[in-house]
């Protein structure tokens, strides 16, 4: 494996050493040089990335790889059309955010958490760059996500927990009186500590608030496949950005 | 008798039943690696729970050490080297 990645690694180094010697007249020009460059080497350097995550992963999430990636490029672009000059705070809020509507997208709103993730980024008032960005590349307007249709589920909540509660101090009056053995407690402890892990998934998944626990958990096992290809592709890429432009550390 | 009293309500509010649970764990159990690679037929939900938010925690994490990385790799000045270049175009 590792000696495959060094031959993605040397590929590309060879398309690149190609590419400047054949177009170096156009960019020698004052003519807008970098439009050439966009337009010579993305679409090979996007094949290659994708090619060699194709390799050594070889499985259906390839095609989501692949339409992350292209979503991604896309909203840094429109980030950078919308403001030539930033700093390096502002830009790495500029690539997490895209990294995240691009993920967002790939599932078309058909899941919660997509939904929720588009929407807290459009309504964050302080970054109108990203209303932008998520309207591009999601190809339609995004509102506050509505609660409403939780409304039902809302009371039915409520009246739950108002049902355990009162069972739960039924019970603990019956079990003073009754003196019942451990298992009892270790249930009722289990079931705490259950309670208040699925708190902290549903804090850790967007738009884990309003979801029950079966919804919540088929939510979570989408997201965390969206997650791990969000990350394959940012490692992939960075790899390859910094084999190609080694980070000088002139402070050492 | 309360856990019979108990359950009954349990169905009247729709709560997850226990065939659910299982598949669902079973599910999470194969996605993350950690439990993956140990015994598997032995894992309680709370576990899974925790390892799940554990692992949600570190993937966001990840995301945003790499978005460091890239962002400190475009703010390079190297601005000479037709590689820098190429990399800045390519992703602004």
């Amino acid at each position: 494996m590792v000696a495959r990645y060094f031959l993605y690694q040397r590929s590309l180094k060879r398309v690149l050493d190609r590419s400047i010697r054949v177009v170096p007249d156009l960019y020698r020009k004052d003519s807008d040089p970098h439009l050439v460059w966009i337009a010579f080497l993305q679409p090979r350097i996007l094949r290659l990335i994708v090619t060699s995550m194709k390799e050594r992963m070889p499985n259906s999430s390839a095609l989501m790889k692949q339409e992350f990636l292209k979503k991604w490029i896309k909203g840094l672009q429109i980030y950078s059309n919308f403001k030539k000059e930033m700093t390096i705070f502002e830009r790495k809020k500029a690539i997490k955010l895209s990294a995240d509507v691009a993920i967002a997208s790939t599932r078309n709103a058909s899941t919660h958490w997509s939904r929720a993730l588009m929407s807290d980024v459009s309504t964050d008032d302080a970054n109108d760059a990203a209303k932008i960005v998520v309207e591009q590349i999601s190809g339609r307007k995004v509102e506050k996500y509505s609660r409403s249709s939780s409304s039902s589920k809302d009371l039915v909540i409520t009246c739950s927990n108002k049902i355990l509660r009162r069972s739960r101090v039924a019970s603990r009056r019956r079990r003073i009186n009754r003196g019942v053995g451990t298992s009892v407690k270790a249930c009722s402890i289990a079931k705490k500590v259950v309670k208040n892990r699925t708190r902290v998934l549903k804090s850790l998944v967007p738009g884990g608030q309003e979801m029950d626990g079966v919804c919540l958990i088929k939510e979570t096992l989408d997201y965390i496949a969206s997650l791990r290809v969000q990350v394959d592709v940012m490692r992939h890429l960075a790899a390859a950005a910094e084999r190609l432009d080694p980070p000088q550390r002139s402070i050492l | 008798m309360s856990s019979r009293r108990s359950r009954s309500r349990q169905s009247g509010v729709s709560r997850i039943s226990d065939d659910q649970i299982a598949d669902l764990v079973s599910k999470l159990q194969q996605l993350i690696p950690e439990i993956r690679n140990r015994r598997s037929d032995k894992v309680s939900a709370s576990k899974v729970l925790q390892e799940t938010c554990n692992y949600i925690r570190n993937l966001h994490r990840e995301v945003d050490d790499l978005s460091d990385r890239l962002s400190e790799l475009l703010e390079s000045t190297d601005s000479d080297s037709a590689q820098a270049a190429i990399i800045r175009s390519l992703l602004m």
